[in-house]
């Protein structure tokens, strides 16, 4: 085991942990942020669902990651860690949910354009595509189906929807650390070249991450827009349906993109429409930002160690 | 919130116990009934003003209790807050029955008044709408564990409008105490006022009740 590699390993259990942490806020805030939820049952769920996720469809995006460049190590893929971890804390300071995915994807480019690696441009191509459509197609999706779902809950008692809601929580939650781990994590354990004890390690980083997702799922839940049980659960049920057709085109893709797309979609269709205008410009804002921003910094930072370490 | 407590249907549960709680509320009101006729009869016998009182006090700590369970509960936690205020306006329908049967017991209301009250008023009407409002309202949290909310809303409606024809009949008992102020002593009559005003508040309570439980359907099927 080299010094490299043990670095390697702590950066990453850092970053699945802080990835737990700023896409538990999405998906599991919105549920323990309405009061269905408690924030330990849903990171336990959070840690078996991630894991399951990785293991069984896993090899969707992480293919697409050995496909495109192969299995990255040493100095490079050491700074394209410390890169993430770095911008994580920078847009946690100012309280926005990062995509991890888009900056780590466009970290992981530059790495690959300063080894040499030809990128192909067609699987590049359509990787920005459904990343620019994926939340418009989340939030038309959602928006439809939450008008049906209101539509049928009329039609039962409150009871009913209520006792209804808890149990779609309890499902949507595994439901959705399945997906996010078969996507994300599955990219990350191939960029990585991680094995699957390697993988029980960050299903339980991920989880650790998830109990800490309170206050910023405060932010998204409340700060954003005001959705009630059955907004939530349309929301989740949505934005990460839409990643999983993403997980089987095998593209990485972010579960913070395509989830806030479905909470706006339930917002447009709600009357009153309650959103913090500004806040909504500031999370699209970061969606841009996340992958420009990993790229550059990623770039900037190994151009000059190229030159000095000669990898 | 348990794994296992994931997969009961407490909410049901807890619509029971506030069903309970309500039935509570409401027999403080037929006692207070009762107590009324014995007013009318001669005088209100201290055993079922006691009852009153009891039925008051019971229904306050049930109150406590249920708030202490919605609240720390998982139940209906996205609405928890209307539910707790749900429980705060049912509350007057026993705190505002006790407070007409005091000024009743308490006060010296001359016994012509009384008869002048219940004999060429329309008090007794008054009352019953008040009972049919607090019934209808029952109706109402009976119907919510099971019924969708346009049926809910249909029951409401039954609420309000009970509510209203208790505000008519109102107004006429008070025309009725102001306008003959010749024959009953003026004191009597302020009494009389603040006892039908209160008792007013009763048919309120019910009212304000449903109109929470508007709020809920509006919360709950969002």
């Amino acid at each position: 085991m080299t010094f490299d590699f043990i670095i390697e390993a702590i950066l990453l259990l850092l970053l699945i942990y802080l990835f737990g942490l700023n896409n538990g806020s999405v998906f599991e805030g919105g549920l323990a942020g309405s009061g269905l939820y408690n924030y330990t049952s849903a990171a336990v769920l959070v840690g078996v669902g991630i894991f399951l996720g990785t293991l069984i469809q896993g090899r969707y995006t992480g293919s697409f990651a050995q496909d495109m460049g192969g299995v990255l190590s040493g100095n490079a893929a050491i700074v394209l860690l410390a890169v993430q971890l770095v911008l994580f804390l920078l847009f946690t300071f100012i309280n926005l949910p990062l995509s991890i995915t888009q900056s780590l994807v466009g970290g992981w480019l530059s790495v690959l354009l300063i080894l040499g690696i030809v990128i192909k441009a067609g699987p590049m191509d359509s990787l920005f595509f459904w990343w620019v459509i994926s939340p418009f197609i989340s939030m038309a999706f959602t928006a439809v189906f939450y008008k049906a779902l209101r539509r049928l809950s009329f039609h039962f008692s409150i009871s009913s929807v209520s006792y209804s809601s808890r149990l779609a929580a309890f499902a949507l939650v595994f439901y959705t650390s399945f997906v996010l781990g078969a996507n994300n994590v599955g990219f990350i354990m191939g960029a990585f070249g991680l094995n699957y004890i390697f993988l029980v390690l960050l299903a339980i980083a991920a989880a650790v991450g998830a109990l800490g997702a309170s206050k910023m799922s405060k932010a998204i839940g409340e700060d954003l827009i005001v959705a009630g049980p059955l907004g939530i659960t349309a929301a989740l049920l949505g934005g990460t349906t839409v990643l999983l057709f993403l997980t089987y085109l095998g593209l990485p893709a972010s579960l913070t993109t395509t989830i806030l797309g479905a909470m706006i979609g339930v917002g447009i269709v709600s009357k009153p429409r309650m959103f913090n205008r500004r806040y909504l410009v500031m999370v699209v804002l970061s969606w841009v930002m996340a992958f420009i921003m990993g790229f550059v910094i990623v770039y900037g930072v190994l151009t000059p160690l190229k030159l000095l370490l000669h990898f | 919130m348990s794994f296992t407590s994931i997969f009961k249907k407490g909410e049901d549960k807890l619509l029971e116990q506030i069903l309970q709680y309500y039935l509570t509320l409401e027999s403080c009101y037929d006692e207070l009934q009762v107590y009324l006729n014995e007013i009318k009869a001669g005088s209100g016998s201290d055993s079922t003003y006691k009852i009153i009182s009891d039925l008051e006090k019971k229904a306050d700590e049930t109150h406590e209790k249920l708030a202490e369970s919605i609240a720390s509960g998982s139940f209906f936690s996205y609405i928890r807050d209307d539910f707790l205020q749900l429980l705060e306006k049912m509350d007057y329908v026993a705190d505002y029955s006790k407070d007409a049967a005091k000024i009743f017991k308490e006060y010296n209301i001359e016994s012509n008044s009384i008869n002048y009250l219940f004999g060429k008023t329309l008090f007794l009407d008054f009352l019953d709408a008040i009972n049919d409002t607090l019934k209808s309202f029952e109706d109402v949290l009976k119907s919510i564990k099971k019924s969708a909310p346009k049926e809910l809303l249909v029951k409401i409606k039954n609420v309000e409008s009970n509510e209203e024809k208790a505000d008519y009949v109102k107004d006429k008992v008070l025309i009725a105490i102001h306008n003959n102020n010749k024959e009953l002593p003026v004191l009597d009559v302020i009494t009389l006022r603040d006892i039908v005003n209160i008792l007013d508040n009763v048919a309120d309570s019910a009212e304000d009740s449903s109109d929470i439980i508007i709020q809920l359907i509006a919360k709950g099927y969002k």
